[in-house]
């Protein structure tokens, strides 16, 4: 067992640590908890930061070259992303719900990263690198959106049902993840759609069949583009409010978790164009 | 200590009563009252119906004078509350005739009972649990807290409050801290009107930019009104037939159902009046979903009965909430409150227990590295409490020797910088020049002799406290680069342009009256009053003879640890010769006789032979002790003075201030009076 494998537990362990603070506070309400459980998620991102550069000077890359790599770097973005999101909103009640998917995605990327690949010509590539890190970004984005319409949804339950539940109690509002939601969506819009667009150059660019090969991974990515894109419209167009978009956003990010995963594993020498 | 708690319980049912019925407005605190405390003595003092009264109410007064506590102000303002309490809690009417008074009187005798063990712990629990708005009937009410921390106030600034009070109350509001932020005790709200607030607050987030629409009117209407516009709603308007004229900014009145069809955009619809229900259909409903692109609206039906409009229910996005619905939630809370209670409760059991330790140790009279029973000493420790949290800016004022940097330290140590450093300079000990580069530091070649850069104090310490002594030595010119700072948070190094910008709480001490020198232009007034943001005045020695004792014990502890010697008392003629001492030197020269008497001591007991001679010898004329004609007094001054002069008789009485020929004529007197004993 190398250090990369120590600090690749040590990670989802801190991660652990802070989810058991989180749910503590969530449970309690108690504010010191809070301060506690957002140092231990800052230490656990600082931790996952750390891992991240060993793999990169390890491997000699930058880890986004294949599916597990990826999936770390996405958990360690999406963490990022939620810190910075409870700084600016002083609101630490997404933490319990978002940490069990950074702790599993985590794992799995541990038990299955096979840290002696060999990596395809066409992936050295500071456009592709950059190409992946913005999919990587707007999948975090949308795991926000994701989080905030499940949110959303339990507090509009609990409401309806005028039964003052853990949810009633400690989320904020239904305004409030209504509107976190959107705007995570349109951020995450703006990156997959630059994604894409680094992808499409980079793809005619290695492939003149690029187009004609329906790679199975730009067709998945064209699909939850549009359905976000959907979600974008139903609220600007067609005025749709509250559940519905919920219910959107809930759609496209299970697509988001499926595609990523099992087209990744199952088609994982296509969008290589080799 | 049975007093103490009795006065607590007063205190309590005071602050109980005057939260239950604050409208009427019954005096809380008699004390407070003009000419009660007077009628009252007179009511002692005068003509009773009754000698037994008069005796039982002496008896009180007396029991409460024999407290070496409380002097007779305290004492009488004691027997005020009684008063009070007596007509607050009995109902019994103001007593305004001396019967009434000597009445009432009679029942003070009586309180025994109230006075053993169990009776004081149920009132300091019954005032922790009043500081937390939990009434003795086991309701709730928040309004409840804010009267109580009013009532102390106001005692507070009467001077009706003693330590122990003080510390109860810091507890309390220690303890309704804790509770507000570890549990739900507050959290929950049980009245309609804030179910309703916080319903709104789940499903909008902020009421900023929220409209309300209120239909109908009843007595409930005003109280939601008031709640709404409490949480900062940002229109409101009011649909009714019957309308009283409202003088609220935000609020628009609505009298035709034309102008309700016509509003646009509603978040809020609460419905006061089922007579007005039939304007709120389902077709209106939908409409105003459609107008706001189907976002969610709150509707609740606040009338008693409970028909709903039909389908309305059903509608998407549509919050609707019956009074029933509102009602449950609201047993919902109070349900989980009473969770709560055991656990407050029970914190509130420990605090009892915690301030019994407390009064039962020599603690309560110490603060920092300070020590004081006295009420000034006292107030003096509250004010530090309440003032170290903050950082503003200090000015210590009192005679050299009476604690100034104690109270920087203690300042400094209660406050949240307590871990940041701390610097103590004394402005009087250095020159000008050096001064300056020492405080703000200085840049190579600022001067001769500045080889290199050097940061000045205010640099080394930021981030913490500054403690600048004897601030009225310092030169004009420093003063103004001082001002600059507390203005500005900015300093700039001796032959340096850059501005450094730090972050230093300045606390300043002085024992000159720096009024007074700021009055004869030789201390600027600007920053005087930067300075002086708060004023703390240390009281000298003198003007505190009930310190001497606790502040000698506290000495001879600290030196016969020291020394290894084990003194545990002094003679009774010491303690009374040390508190006829002037003491000029204030406490560090009671710290230095201490310290002097336990080096040179022989016995367990510190005597008078172990005292210095200023004290040992106490035959000066003019101390309190010996009691002489004032005519003899004058006499052995003036040949005293005259003396001192080596006979010029100008100065001898210029110092009298007296006139040359008085002073020829009291020298002839004396001189007669002398050569009449001769005579004889």
């Amino acid at each position: 067992m190398t250090t990369i494998h120590l600090v690749q537990w040590l990670v989802v362990a801190a991660y652990v640590f802070a989810l058991i603070y989180y749910a503590r506070f969530f449970r309690s309400g108690k504010p010191l908890a809070s301060a506690r459980a957002g140092q231990l998620l800052t230490l656990a991102a600082g931790l996952h930061f750390f891992y991240l550069i060993h793999l990169a000077v390890f491997t000699g890359h930058l880890p986004v070259t294949d599916v597990f790599e990826a999936i770390t770097t996405c958990v360690w973005l999406f963490g990022a992303v939620y810190l910075s999101l409870e700084w600016r909103l002083q609101e630490r009640s997404l933490g319990p719900f978002i940490l069990p998917i950074i702790i599993i995605l985590q794992a799995v990327s541990n038990l299955f990263l096979d840290l002696h690949h060999e990596l395809p010509a066409i992936l050295q590539n500071v456009v592709f690198e950059i190409h992946v890190l913005m999919i990587l970004l707007s999948y975090s984005a949308f795991a926000i959106s994701f989080i905030a319409s499940l949110l959303y949804l339990l507090l509009s339950r609990d409401i309806e049902r005028k039964s003052l539940g853990i949810f009633y109690r400690r989320l904020p509002s239904l305004a409030f993840f209504d509107s976190l939601s959107n705007f995570a969506v349109n951020i995450g819009l703006v990156f997959l759609t630059a994604g894409v667009a680094l992808g499409v150059y980079t793809g005619i660019k290695v492939s003149e069949t690029f187009f004609s090969s329906w790679d199975p991974k730009f067709i998945a990515v064209g699909l939850t583009w549009l359905i976000y894109i959907f979600h974008l419209l139903s609220r600007r167009a067609g005025g749709w409010r509250g559940k519905r978009v919920a219910m959107i956003s809930l759609f496209g990010f299970g697509w988001v978790m499926f595609s990523f995963i099992v087209v990744s594993l199952v088609f994982s020498k296509v969008h290589q164009f080799q | 200590m049975p007093i103490l708690a009795y006065y607590i319980s007063l205190d309590t049912i005071a602050a109980e009563k005057k939260a239950s019925s604050a409208e009427t407005a019954l005096p809380l605190l008699p004390g407070v009252e003009e000419g009660f405390i007077a009628a009252l003595q007179e009511s002692i003092a005068a003509a009773s119906p009754s000698h037994s009264i008069q005796q039982a109410a002496l008896d009180f007064a007396l029991r409460l004078t024999s407290e070496p506590e409380w002097n007779i102000e305290e004492c009488l303002a004691i027997i005020g509350r009684r008063f009070a309490e007596l007509y607050l809690v009995e109902g019994m009417p103001k007593p305004d005739s001396l019967n009434g008074r000597a009445a009432a009187l009679s029942n003070i005798a009586k309180p025994h009972s109230h006075l053993d063990g169990l009776s004081h712990q149920n009132a300091v629990t019954q005032f922790l649990r009043s500081a937390l708005g939990w009434m003795p009937n086991g309701e709730h009410d928040a309004a409840h807290v804010e009267t109580f921390r009013r009532a102390h106030a106001l005692a507070t600034e009467n001077g009706l409050t003693g330590v122990a009070i003080n510390r109860l109350f810091q507890r309390a509001v220690w303890l309704f801290e804790k509770v507000r932020l570890e549990t739900d005790f507050f959290r929950n709200p049980i009245a309609v009107d804030e179910i309703l607030l916080e319903l709104a607050g789940k499903i909008f987030g902020g009421l900023k930019d929220r409209t309300a629409l209120l239909i109908g009117n009843n007595d409930e209407r005003r109280q939601v009104v008031k709640t709404l516009q409490g949480a900062g709603i940002g229109r409101l308007y009011l649909a009714s037939t019957t309308e009283e004229k409202p003088d609220l900014a935000n609020l628009q009145i609505i009298a035709s159902w034309h102008e309700i069809a016509e509003l646009p955009y509603i978040d809020l619809l609460l419905l006061f009046d089922h007579a007005e229900r039939n304007v709120v259909t389902r077709p209106y409903i939908q409409k105003l979903m459609a107008a706001r692109h189907q976002a969610p609206l709150l509707l609740a039906d606040l009338t008693s009965r409970s028909e709903t409009p039909t389908g309305i229910e059903k509608l998407y996005n549509l919050f609707f909430f019956r009074r029933r619905d509102l009602e449950e939630m609201a047993g919902q809370n109070v349900q989980a409150r009473r969770q709560v209670e055991a656990e407050v409760a029970a914190w509130i059991k420990a605090e009892v227990r915690q301030f019994y330790q407390w009064l039962a140790s020599e603690d309560r009279f110490q603060f920092g590295l300070m020590v004081g029973r006295s009420r000034q000493m006292q107030q003096v420790f509250e004010l530090i409490a309440r003032i170290a949290q903050t950082d503003i800016t200090v000015l210590i004022e009192g005679e050299s020797g009476t604690g100034k940097e104690l109270v920087a330290r203690a300042i400094q140590q209660s406050s949240a910088r307590s871990r940041r450093p701390f610097i103590a300079v004394n402005c009087g000990a250095l020159p000008e020049n050096l001064l300056e580069s020492e405080l703000f530091g200085h840049v190579r070649g600022a001067f001769t002799g500045a080889v290199s850069h050097k940061a000045g104090l205010f640099e080394a310490v930021n981030g913490g406290t500054i403690f600048l002594d004897e601030i009225a030595e310092m030169s004009p010119a420093l003063q103004v680069q001082l001002l600059r700072f507390l203005q500005d948070g900015e300093i700039k190094r001796v032959g340096s342009n850059a501005v450094l910008k730090l972050d230093v709480r300045v606390l300043a001490a002085t024992n000159r009256h720096l009024q007074t020198l700021v009055n004869e232009d030789k201390f600027r007034s600007d920053l005087y009053y930067r300075l002086n943001v708060i004023g703390i005045n240390l009281p000298p020695l003198r003007e505190r003879p009930e310190d001497i004792e606790i502040l000698a014990q506290h000495f001879i502890k600290k030196f016969a640890n020291r020394m290894r010697k084990p003194i545990a008392a002094l003679a009774p003629e010491v303690l009374q010769r040390l508190r006829h001492y002037a003491w000029p030197g204030n406490v560090r020269e009671l710290e230095n006789v201490i310290e002097r008497a336990v080096a040179l001591t022989v016995s367990p007991t510190l005597e008078v032979a172990d005292l210095p001679v200023s004290l040992r010898e106490a035959s000066n004329p003019l101390s309190v002790s010996t009691r002489l004609p004032l005519k003899e007094i004058e006499r052995q001054y003036i040949l005293e003075t005259v003396n001192a002069c080596n006979g010029n008789y100008d100065e001898a009485a210029r110092l009298l201030g007296i006139g040359r020929t008085t002073l020829w004529r009291k020298l002839k007197i004396y001189s007669n009076e002398n050569g009449d004993s001769d005579e004889i």
